[in-house]
């Protein structure tokens, strides 16, 4: 019986090409929406972490309790302070700031000593690591020097400031491939910064690395008055993530409730606006149950489309603008399997609650009485 | 309206025992108007031809439906050869096993086919396609409608639609065929042929036919009259 129900549904819902059409595109509008949202939030979300852990420091020295990462500021001297601890393989500091671009767009540019470790984290694939100061030298991350065009001698303006490209550098992660990097002593200079630092990044030794909380509270009781974070936490539990994950939640609790609301109001409308139909059903003998699998078969077809077409929208259209944003070095989409199951499921829900509550007050009428209803 | 006890049965064939369809004592009004029938009594009996006439509004349509279990009574009992049916699943069952409806307006579904409206009530019924497939083919070709199978119903004429209907009333084989107004949308023309037609169905599969209509001659082609009026219900 399964099958000619199926078949019938199929048929009568090809019959309605248009009003199937639509169907499908608000339920697909709607899930694309929650799928880009919460992709583009996640993607920013990963873009930080990596950022943190592609560059082998495991420990991060920052100011008491920073906001964010970016507002932290420190002494370098604290560097030094620290690079005797047993554990301890090499210390960098670390001074990172903001610049917008002449397009509009916002970049990282990072501060490094000259014989930072950090150096050697990323590979330069044309050109070399800066060395001097007349004029300012710096490494250009590659997507950055691809998308504005800029190559080995060219002048990049940051921060007021004309700079040398002389490398061209690939990373691992989003952010670095999309940063400028120069000397440490440099980007002070630039920045009013003179003998501070952002963070200093600890590298720990081989034989370290399954100790790391015990290295961190020695870490601590030598630089009293700042904090020791793991790399991780530092990227998780900052003020600007946490914003960021509690916009990220209320972001999918909306477009969650968008999906629900109009996968629910579409299917209901469409199953109540057909009641003639399943008055006929009835009239010739079909049990409510049928009728209901019938719907069912309707309902979770035109989810099944929906949710696919929307999946679809939604990557394309995160990846889409993530590119085309001022934000673009954070925007990478990242889309997580169980975030769009859950979206997928609740779809599913939705449509069969919508099409079975309709339903169920209509099983519950006499048929005549629906037939003689407008 | 009121109503007094009525029975209906063949004058000249000798009654079988159970009648196919009984109606004890029936009760039915609608809010705001005097009932329409009040303790209405009526059987059915197999290969019997039944008219039921009246003005509009004396509730044709209504006895139909209660008969079909579209519509519930507000008191009395409707018996399908003999047993109750109290439970909406009893009249899933009856519906699709002992009763055919049509109705004035063929109510078919506008997306299916002509071949697939058709095949609705089989499902369910008929487990095996070809079975199914084979008896639509036979019902399209008694109603002429071969040629328009794979037709939508949204652009089926009147009279074609009504064929269908017909088509799909007696799919299942059933026992009786409840047809309100069958012939209310047609022309002159279409309204002799279809009136034709469903007798020659109702007696090929020997279904009884209870037709509702106030047209005197196609009520006139039944063997038993029920004459619905403002006064009573008499039997003709």
């Amino acid at each position: 019986m399964l099958i000619p129900v199926f078949r019938l549904a199929m048929r009568d819902l090809t019959a309605r090409s248009l009003r199937c059409f639509l169907t499908v595109s608000g339920i697909a509008i709607a899930v694309g929406t929650y799928v880009a949202v919460e992709g583009l939030v996640s993607g920013f979300e990963r873009a930080l972490t990596n950022n943190a852990s592609q560059t082998d420091v495991q420990l991060e020295v920052t100011e008491k309790e920073p906001i964010d990462f970016l507002s932290s500021l420190i002494p370098e001297s604290v560097a030094d302070r620290i690079a005797a601890v047993p554990g301890v393989a090499a210390v960098a500091p670390i001074l990172v700031r903001l610049s917008p671009l002449s397009d509009g767009r916002t970049i990282p540019i990072v501060g490094w000593p000259d014989d930072a470790f950090l150096w050697k984290t990323i590979n330069v694939v044309d050109g070399r690591i800066p060395r001097s100061n007349q004029p300012v030298e710096a490494l250009i991350g590659a997507r950055l020097a691809s998308s504005i065009g800029v190559r080995i001698g060219d002048v990049v303006q940051i921060l007021g400031v004309g700079v040398k490209a002389v490398g061209i550098a690939e990373t691992i992660d989003r952010i670095n491939r999309s940063s400028i990097f120069l000397r440490l002593p440099d980007l002070q200079a630039i920045t009013h910064r003179s003998g501070q630092v952002t963070s200093v990044g600890v590298k720990l030794a081989a034989t370290a690395l399954g100790n790391i909380p015990e290295i961190q509270k020695t870490l601590s009781l030598r630089v009293q008055g700042f904090d020791v974070v793991s790399t991780e936490s530092l990227s998780r539990d900052n003020f600007l993530m946490v914003l960021t994950r509690s916009f990220s939640r209320v972001m999918a609790v909306i477009a969650i409730s968008l999906v629900s609301f109009g996968v629910l109001n579409t299917i209901s409308t469409s199953v109540t606006e057909r009641r003639h139909e399943f008055a006929i059903m009835r009239a010739v003998g079909w049990p409510v149950r049928r009728i209901a699998l019938f719907v069912m078969f309707q309902s979770n077809a035109i989810s099944v489309a929906g949710v696919g077409l929307g999946l679809a929208l939604g990557y394309a259209g995160a990846r889409g603008l993530g590119d085309l944003s001022a934000y673009s070095a954070y925007l990478e989409p990242q889309f997580e399997p169980q975030m769009l199951l859950w979206g997928i499921c609740v779809c599913f829900a939705v449509s069969t609650l919508g099409a079975l509550i309709p339903l169920w007050t209509i099983s519950r009428m006499d048929p005549a009485t629906v037939l003689r209803s407008p | 309206m009121t109503a007094s006890p009525t029975q209906v049965s063949p004058t000249n064939d000798p009654a079988p025992a159970i009648p196919l369809l009984a109606l004890e004592g029936i009760t039915k009004g609608y809010e705001q108007s005097s009932p329409l029938f009040t303790d209405l009594t009526l059987e059915i009996f197999p290969t019997q031809s039944v008219a039921i006439m009246g003005p509009s509004g004396s509730g044709k349509s209504t006895l139909l439906h209660i008969m079909g279990g579209l519509v519930s009574p507000d008191g009395g009992r409707v018996l399908i050869r003999g047993v109750e049916c109290g439970s909406q699943a009893q009249w899933d069952e009856v519906r699709m096993r002992t009763l055919g409806h049509i109705f004035q307006d063929a109510w078919l579904l506008p997306s299916l086919t002509a071949a697939e409206n058709i095949e609705i009530p089989m499902i369910g019924m008929e487990r095996s396609a070809r079975a199914r497939r084979d008896r639509v083919a036979w019902l399209l070709e008694m109603t002429s409608m071969s040629d328009r199978a794979n037709a939508r119903a949204a652009i089926l004429s009147g009279g074609e639609r009504q064929r269908v209907a017909f088509a799909r009333a007696i799919a299942n084989r059933p026992k009786i065929i409840l047809a309100d107004e069958p012939t209310g949308n047609l022309d002159s023309r279409n309204k002799g042929f279809v009136v034709e037609l469903l007798h020659d169905l109702c007696d090929r599969e020997g279904a009884a036919l209870v037709l509702a209509t106030h047209d005197v001659n196609v009520a006139d082609t039944c063997r038993t009259k029920l004459m619905l009026s403002q006064a009573d219900v008499r039997l003709q």
